[in-house]
This record gives C-alpha cells, sequence and structure tokens, in this order.
C-alpha cells in the first residue's frame, strides 16, 4: 500500500479526532510565530554591516573630543589635529568630516527640495520616499575638499567633486527624477541654499534603521558640535593598522586627562547599531530555537499520550498484517497532515499581518523561501515529537490485542 | 463535604491523574515553563519601555507652539507609514527652540516647572579615564515631577538652578559605574574639565521610554542631571537637534539663536486657577492662538506612540502564550478522550459533570502553576543573552517585581482560562461510554 492510497483515510480519521481543530491551530500559531522570527532575523541581520558605498580598506576613522573651547580655540586645535595625523608616515590624505558612516548618532535626519518642484512619476531611485511637495528626507555631512578624493567616491556628474554641495545619485534621482542636477539649487533645512556642483555614487551612513541612508549631500560647513573632530585617513596600502596605532601619539592632547581619542580601521569596524542588529539577529535565531524545542516538546508529549493509549488499534493493525513500517508511516502521516493545514492557516495569518510588520521594520518581506523553511521546520519538529513515541509503537506485538484491560 | 476538603479531592484525583505518566507531565511542565519565560522577558522589556512603575501626576501640562506649515511638514505627513519618521513627528510638536524654552522657563505661574535639554559631557570619575556621556541639563523640580528616586542625596536646591555651583545627581548606571561601592553623594567628578560634587544618585533606571521626554530612539540613560544654568558655561551642543531653517552661523550661539527645536518644557498646573493663569501667560508670551495646552492626558491621547519593533515582539510573546495554552488544551483533551471509558465508569457510579470538569481543570492548573511560577526564573539565560547581545542602551534588562508578577500571573490566568475547554468537554462524557472499554 503506498503512502498516497493511506492519506485519504487516514485524513478522514484525524479530522474526526476532537482534539484536531486545536493541533491545527496550534501548528498555524507556531507557523506565525516562527514565520515572523525567520523574517525578522533576516532583516536584521541585513542590516548588521551594511555597505558604505565607497572603498573602505586603507581608511582609518579618527574622533578627537576635547572640553568645550572658545570657537577660535577649538578650531585651531582641530587644524593642529589634522596637520598632525596627515604627517604620520602613511597617511596619503586627511579629510576632515562632521560625521562619519561609524557614528552612532543618525537620530534626526533632514530634508532637501528643490525650485523644481515634483518631478513627473516616481522617484527614479527605488525605495526612496519624496512628498507630493518634493521633499527627500536625507542626511547631511560636512567634508573638507578632498572627501571625495580620499574615499574614492565615484563621480555620477560634474568633472570633480567641487564646493559648496555634492549630492549622491538617488538624491539627484529622487529630486529631479533622474535628470541632470548640476547648477540646480539645493534648499536643505539644515544648510543655506547652495549650487550642486556634483553627483556621486551613493554612499550610506553604515548605522542600521535609519531612513534612506544613502540620500545624503556633503558641504563644506555646516552647524556642529566643535568640541569633536572627525578625520577620514587615507592610508597607504596595507598601512591603516600601522597608521591607526600611531595616531595616539601623533595627538599632543590624546593623554589629557579629558580628552577622548579613538582611532578605527572603516574596514570591518563594527558600530553600535550594527552591533545591536546582529545581536538581535543571534538572539531570535536563540528564541527560535528555545520555541522550537517547546513546540517539540508539547507535541511530544501529547503524541506519547495518544500513542500510548493507542496501543490496541495498533496491535489491531498489526494483527490485521500491518508492518512495523506501516504503523510509523501511518502515525507520521496523521502528523503531517494536520501541521501541513496548520502551516497553510499560519501562512494567510502571516500575510494578513505583513503590513503592521512593515510600519515596523522598514522594507520587510516574508518571501517564498520564508515559508518554505517555517513549514519545513514546523514539519520537521511535528515528525520529530512523533517519532519517538511512533517508534515505540512500531514494537507493539500483534498479540497485545488478545489482552483485556 | 466542604468545598475545601472537596479541593483537596480533586487535588488528589489531578496528582493520580498526573502521576499515571509522569514521565509526559514533566515534558509539558517543561515545555510550558520554556513558553513563559519567552512571554517573560517580552513582558519585562515592554513594561520598562512603558514606564509602568513610574506615577505621574495628572496635573503635568505641556505646550505645543504651533508653527507656520513648510517642507517640515514631510516628518509628521509621513509619520502615519513611516516607522522612521514617526518619532522625528513628535518632537518636532512637542520640542522648543532655545528661546521659546528660556520664555516658557520664565514663567512664574505653574506650581513646578522644568525644561531639559539632552547634551553630551566629558566626565571623569575619581577613578579610571574620561567618558562621553548624556547629560540632561534641566531644573531641581525635574525629579518631583517625574518621580525619580534617590538611591542616596538627593536634587540640588531650586537656587542651583542658575548654575555655577558645581552640583550634579548621577543616574543610577552612572552612579554604580563610578561609584560601585555606592558611596558617591559628597565625591567628586571631573565634567568637561570642571569639578562638580555629587549631591544625589538616583535609586533606579530610568524607563525605556522615559516620559519626560519619549522615543528618544536609541537614547542612552539620561546619565548625569546638571542645573540647566550649566548648559552655556559647559558649552553643551544640544543633542539631535530637529532643524526647521538653516541656523544663520556654523557657532554654537547660531545655533542657539535658531529655530532648530531641543528643549522639552513640561509644566505643573495643580488647580484650574493655575491653568487659566498660565494661558493668560502663554497668551502674552507667545500670542494667543499660537499653542495648544494639554494635560498629561491629553497629551498622551494627542501623541499616540507610533508602532515599535518592540510592541512586535511583545505581540508575538502573546502569541507564544496563547500557543502554550492550546499545547495544554490539547493535551488535556487528548488525554481525556483517550481515557473516555474511564470517565464514563465516574460517571456512571455517580460522579457529577462538576467533578470530571474540576478534575480536569485542577489537572491542567497543577501543570500550569508551577510553569507560570518558573516563567521569569528560566528567563534569566534568555534576558543573559539579550543584554549581552542587544546592547541598544545602557540600561540592561533586571528583574523587576511588576516583570515577575506579570511574568507569572498572565500565563496562570492564560492558563485558566485556556483549560476550561477540555474541562467542559470532558465534563460531557457520558455514562455509557464505559461501555467502549475491553
Amino acid at each position: 500500500m503506498s503512502a498516497w492510497s493511506e492519506v485519504g483515510p487516514i485524513w478522514r480519521s484525524v479530522r474526526r479526532h476532537r482534539a484536531f481543530a486545536l493541533l491545527v491551530v496550534e501548528v498555524a500559531l507556531g507557523f506565525f510565530i516562527i514565520g515572523n522570527l525567520i523574517m525578522t532575523c533576516r532583516w536584521y541581520a541585513s542590516r548588521a554591516m551594511p555597505s558604505s558605498g565607497h572603498r573602505e580598506v586603507d581608511v582609518v576613522e579618527v574622533v578627537s573630543r576635547g572640553p568645550a573651547e572658545p570657537t577660535d580655540v577649538s578650531t585651531a586645535r582641530h587644524r593642529a589635529e589634522l596637520a598632525a595625523l596627515a604627517a604620520i608616515p602613511g597617511v596619503r590624505r586627511a579629510v576632515a568630516v562632521s560625521s562619519s558612516e561609524l557614528d552612532d548618532r543618525w537620530d534626526v535626519p533632514e530634508i532637501f527640495w528643490t525650485d523644481a518642484g515634483t518631478p513627473a512619476g516616481p522617484s527614479a531611485c527605488e525605495g526612496v520616499a519624496r512628498s507630493p511637495a518634493g521633499v527627500v528626507v536625507g542626511w547631511t555631512v560636512a567634508a573638507d575638499d578632498g572627501f571625495a578624493d580620499a574615499l574614492d567616491l565615484r563621480l555620477v556628474e560634474g568633472a570633480q567633486a567641487q564646493r559648496p554641495v555634492f549630492i549622491t545619485r538617488c538624491l539627484r534621482d529622487a529630486l529631479f527624477g533622474g535628470a541632470p542636477a548640476l547648477g540646480r539649487t539645493l534648499h536643505s533645512n539644515h544648510a543655506p541654499d547652495a549650487r550642486i556642483t556634483g553627483v556621486v555614487e551613493d554612499v550610506r551612513v553604515r548605522a542600521p534603521f535609519l531612513i534612506q541612508p544613502h540620500v545624503a549631500a556633503i558641504y563644506p560647513q555646516l552647524p556642529s558640535d566643535p568640541r569633536v573632530g572627525h578625520v577620514f585617513l587615507r592610508t597607504e596600502p596595507g598601512r591603516a593598522e600601522a597608521v591607526r596605532d600611531a595616531v595616539a601619539s601623533a595627538l599632543p592632547d590624546a593623554t589629557a586627562p579629558d580628552h577622548i581619542v579613538s582611532a578605527r580601521v572603516v574596514a570591518g569596524a563594527e558600530t553600535l547599531l550594527s552591533g545591536v542588529a546582529r545581536g538581535t539577529a543571534v538572539l531570535l535565531v536563540y528564541v527560535g530555537a528555545l520555541l522550537g524545542l517547546l513546540a517539540i516538546l508539547g507535541n511530544f508529549a501529547v503524541a506519547a499520550f495518544l500513542v500510548g493509549e493507542r496501543q490496541r488499534i495498533i496491535g489491531v493493525r498489526r494483527a490485521l498484517g500491518a508492518s512495523r513500517w506501516d504503523v510509523l508511516r501511518y502515525l507520521l502521516i496523521e502528523n503531517l497532515l494536520p501541521t501541513q493545514l496548520g502551516n497553510l492557516c499560519g501562512l494567510v495569518v502571516v500575510l494578513a499581518t505583513l503590513p503592521a510588520a512593515r510600519l515596523r521594520f522598514a522594507g520587510i518581506r516574508f518571501d517564498i523561501i520564508d515559508t518554505l523553511a517555517t513549514a519545513f521546520l514546523l514539519s520537521l519538529g511535528g515528525v520529530v515529537a512523533k517519532l519517538v513515541p511512533a517508534l515505540r509503537a512500531t514494537r507493539i506485538p500483534p498479540s497485545v490485542v488478545t489482552r483485556s484491560l | 463535604m466542604t468545598s475545601m476538603s472537596l479541593l483537596g479531592y480533586h487535588v488528589r484525583l489531578a496528582v493520580r491523574s498526573l502521576r499515571r505518566d509522569p514521565g509526559v507531565a514533566l515534558v509539558m511542565w517543561l515545555s510550558l515553563a520554556l513558553g513563559n519565560s519567552v512571554w517573560a522577558l517580552a513582558a519585562a522589556e515592554q513594561l520598562r519601555f512603558d514606564g509602568r512603575d513610574v506615577s505621574l501626576s495628572p496635573t503635568l501640562h505641556q505646550v505645543e507652539v504651533l508653527r507656520p506649515r513648510d517642507a517640515n511638514a514631510v516628518f509628521e505627513d509621513g509619520a502615519a507609514g513611516n516607522p522612521y519618521l514617526a518619532p522625528v513627528a513628535i518632537h518636532a510638536r512637542t520640542m522648543h527652540t532655545y528661546a521659546e524654552g528660556q520664555a516658557l522657563a520664565s514663567s512664574g505661574v505653574p506650581a513646578r516647572q522644568s525644561t531639559g535639554i539632552r547634551a553630551e559631557v566629558v566626565v571623569r570619575g575619581p577613578e579610571g579615564g574620561a567618558e562621553a556621556r548624556v547629560a540632561r541639563f534641566t531644573n531641581a523640580a525635574f525629579f518631583g515631577m517625574f518621580d525619580r528616586t534617590f538611591a542616596a542625596g538627593g536634587p540640588w536646591a531650586a537656587r542651583d538652578d542658575a548654575g555655577g555651583t558645581g552640583v550634579v545627581v548621577l543616574g543610577f548606571a552612572t552612579g554604580r559605574k563610578l561609584f560601585p561601592r555606592g558611596d558617591g553623594v559628597g565625591r567628586a567628578v571631573t565634567i568637561e574639565g570642571r569639578r562638580y560634587h555629587v549631591v544625589g544618585v538616583l535609586a533606579d533606571y530610568q524607563p525605556l521610554n522615559a516620559p519626560w521626554q519619549l522615543l528618544i530612539w536609541g537614547g542612552f540613560e539620561d546619565a548625569l542631571f546638571l542645573p540647566l544654568g550649566d548648559f552655556d558655561p559647559l558649552g553643551a551642543w544640544p543633542e539631535e537637534p530637529i532643524y526647521r531653517t538653516p541656523p544663520d552661523g556654523l557657532d554654537r550661539a547660531a545655533l542657539l539663536r535658531s529655530d532648530a527645536l531641543f528643549v522639552m518644557s513640561w509644566v505643573d498646573l495643580p488647580t484650574p486657577a493655575h491653568v487659566e493663569a498660565y494661558r493668560s501667560d502663554l497668551d502674552r508670551r507667545l500670542g494667543p492662538g499660537r499653542y495648544v495646552l494639554r494635560s498629561l492626558d491629553q497629551w498622551r491621547r494627542a501623541f499616540p506612540m507610533p508602532a515599535t519593533q518592540l510592541s512586535f515582539f511583545s505581540f508575538l510573546a502573546v502569541v507564544v502564550l496563547v500557543g502554550g495554552v492550546f499545547t495544554l488544551a490539547r493535551f488535556l483533551l487528548t488525554k481525556g478522550l483517550t481515557r473516555a471509558p474511564e470517565l464514563g465508569v465516574y460517571r456512571a457510579l455517580g460522579a457529577p459533570r462538576a467533578a470530571i470538569f474540576a478534575r480536569t481543570w485542577v489537572e491542567g492548573m497543577l501543570l500550569a502553576t508551577p510553569a507560570a511560577l518558573l516563567g521569569p526564573l528560566f528567563q534569566l539565560p534568555t534576558a543573559f543573552a539579550f543584554n549581552h547581545l542587544v546592547k541598544f542602551v545602557d540600561m540592561p534588562l533586571e528583574l523587576s517585581r511588576l516583570g515577575v508578577l506579570v511574568g507569572a500571573l498572565v500565563p496562570l490566568g492564560a492558563a485558566a482560562i485556556g483549560t476550561l475547554y477540555p474541562a467542559w468537554r470532558l465534563s460531557r462524557t457520558r455514562p455509557t461510554r464505559y461501555l467502549g472499554m475491553g
């Protein structure tokens, strides 16, 4: 007798069982939980180490923070630090910036708009939102001349990234629908109006959980905390670690009591928030495994009881000629049928609640791989939970049917 | 039989029933305890986010300054559909410019008022190196208005609000880090190179979503508190100002002159007379029709919290709880139905339906109760993993009384309800079912 020919009778038998509906609901709940855990875990993992979009090798980020001083004093200090860092052997170029892609404090975005109003059609940069009034949300950075060269930014428009402002390709596409941006005026709530003189290929803030991190404008100057100085150092190939180690000795104030200096090699550096994303993904795997274990245990308890109390029925089947394999197959199919129905119900619930998930996890998707993985894991869990009681059941001899209570 | 002896009788029967399959009962109990541990962790995190253990006076009020609609409306307009814009939209409506903050702070009408600005400062304790920490520059009244309790010392005096007296209150985590022996009060710390004396150390972490400045996303705890008057002398740069139009310069003075939003103000208006007097004062300071004054309740209704990732996981934890209840119900039902002939014997021998109902229900509760009570304990390994893997703030998740209560009582209540169905279903077993035996 093939497994397929048994499905019909088993299905008719199973659905009459009073706990059948409960099992289907339980599996549906399990699908909802595991499916969402897989989906959110993948979402966090994808944000753990986003690419900055520029050449990160041989780049060192230096942050120097001193106590409050008069503006001219702090400006002079930053200039002296920049010169000292540029003089470190192995440094090709040193540029000061207001913020770095490794910063953790990027909470409040800025806005950009132009005099051109809203271009026809949707934003030419996929996934970048633009308000009906043509306002685009993004990020601003202030950087010295040479920023584009130091980070090897690729120019999309313009001969070289010149002052006063250059923007990323996605900001151009969102603002101008893909039309050329050179010479147009950029308005922002953070910086004075400026003429766009260059468009660079997208670079992004490496902190996860930010809106449109690749939509940015790079200005020569912005209001920023004068106590803090950020510097990017482009080093000779393979010299990044050596340069990083030399930073503390190059800066005269590095050992002052109320001065904080840090230096990191950009390639592979983990920010606080990317660590949070990676940690959350790992935690979700852990919680998923825990819940999988409890689902198996719960199923095992019910299955063990069910099989233990059905010795006579199994004995009858054995007496009528069923082999051990037939009994095993029967019990496993009996479990798999409601499991698949529960998977289907769970999928419907997950899809129904996906908009709510998208409100909390921008761009999250529940794709076919997630669906199959969830259904597979739940089915596997069901089989594992049933396997031990089912194997025990195969050892029930046909003679058990002749025993009375 | 008295009801107590009847209960004892049902408990004995339920215990006997469980002891017939001790291994299965143990596995079921372990499964429920694991499920409860996930629930307890999510509940504890949601509770500390909501700040349920902070009692705020309903007479707290806040002023929203009405501003002309401009390009900045993109935050408010996009908030409903974008998780990143919603907090900015709330902040943009609830925070004030530096000038507005000063104007509001100078009103003498409220019974109490607090103005707050978050800014990073460099702190150095008696031992160890300098560290950058987030300070809140505020008034002495802040601590009373927001129910902040002290482990040692207390707030600075109101006269210190003007600054220059070198006093500081340490937050719980900072106090513990700088003075692990708890002897911080009276000791000195260095802030931005200046000497400050610790006058108080808070007794507990602040709620994750601090009610005095909601949705400081990814923001660390207010590590220390400094008098508002020290904000200028220390040259502090406000944390994450929301720019509306570009400042007219690059320096701090230009930022303070600008319409950037970074000041949070609250007032306490305990009587209707206070409210009326404050409205008159605001008419004079801001202009009639240029503001909305809201009580705490009105404020909460006007600014519902946006959808958070935490609320999503809390919902998942509720589903885990419901799943656990279904597992328990299915277990009891399967067990009861496979032993229906035995139940038929009981019924044939005169056992009323209520007895079968009570025995099944008690059996379910015997499984659920230890699992519920141990849930908060079982959460500890997960909480440990959470604190070490997801360090998005400097306030680790710790067991709290409320967290333990909610972590244990809710699963217990859910199990009590969930067990009703199998108990009811099995109590309907007909006496003739015993004929099916053999």
